[in-house]
């Protein structure tokens, strides 16, 4: 679990940071750090890209503090600067993804249901490598608006409003995004269920 | 899933870009309450994020990168 800290706590760090105060400043980036450098990891997957985050965003937010208007939620600032850094280094990579269109078409009304093969599922037993890389392979191919929300909404915990602030999109838009990635990671994951029983019938 | 579901499931989607556990749509989750299949739908839903949650969680920052960052802002610990 991540330090949870008061929104007077965060604004008066803020504003001694602003007036100079470093020691103010060195309490924020180790308040915050390890939500920074989670969130780099889970969209980027490498110690070293999230690292990477990590350092330029508290390097952005040390020259714009005094920019920041206070208007906005620091939290919120913060995460849209680490989740911007993180997205340039992941349009950078070349990854096969689906589009917006195939994610509409499939996951809004998902017609072929499987509902009756998880009731007896060894789900605990599952949790290994493997399946974690299953997962990790299936939230890879969602465009990044998509995992964006997923990881922002489902993972980070943060609001739809949070979200959309942060990603600079609608709330309209994170939920039915947010619902598109839910319905395919649940049938990404009944299939992967399915091939899994067959392995274990044979 | 039989075909007289296709609607219900239809809702229970739009549901689904809400926050899982709000009660958004009174009339959904009484049927919810009387419709094993679209129950279980959703809660398998809910299975799948709370899985990926399970298998991703959170790392504490290295201590290393620790000291590089301070070292890197000029601050002191």
């Amino acid at each position: 679990m991540y330090t949870v800290v008061s929104d007077q706590k965060v604004d008066h760090l803020v504003t001694q940071t602003k007036n100079g105060d470093q020691a103010a400043f060195t309490e924020l980036v180790e308040l915050f750090s390890e939500r920074i450098y989670n969130l780099g990891l889970r969209i980027l997957k490498n110690p070293d890209d999230a690292a990477d985050v990590l350092q330029e965003t508290f390097l952005a937010v040390y020259e714009k503090i005094n920019s920041f208007d206070g208007r906005a939620n620091f939290f919120t600032w913060l995460y849209r600067i680490a989740t911007n850094f993180a997205l340039m280094k992941l349009r950078k990579e070349k990854r096969i993804v689906y589009t917006d269109q195939d994610m509409e078409e499939h996951y809004d009304n998902p017609n072929k249901v499987q509902i009756h093969e998880w009731q007896d599922f060894p789900l605990r037993d599952m949790l290994n490598e493997e399946f974690r890389k299953h997962l990790d392979f299936a939230v890879d191919r969602l465009p990044e608006i998509y995992r964006s929300v997923f990881l922002l909404r489902d993972v980070e915990n943060l609001s739809i409003k949070e979200t959309s602030k942060i990603l600079g999109i609608t709330e309209s838009n994170v939920k039915i995004r947010l619902k598109r990635a839910r319905v395919y990671l649940r049938e990404d994951l009944a299939a992967y269920m399915e091939e899994y029983s067959k392995g274990l019938e044979t | 899933m039989k075909d007289h579901k296709k609607k219900t499931v239809h809702e229970i989607c739009n549901y689904l870009g809400q926050d899982l556990d709000h009660p958004m749509c009174k009339e959904l989750i009484q049927h919810l309450k009387e419709c094993p299949d679209c129950q279980f739908y959703l809660e398998t839903v809910k299975l799948t994020v709370n899985l990926f949650r399970e298998t991703h969680p959170s790392k504490p920052v290295p201590e290393d990168l620790k000291k590089k960052l301070l070292s890197n802002l000029n601050l002191k610990k």
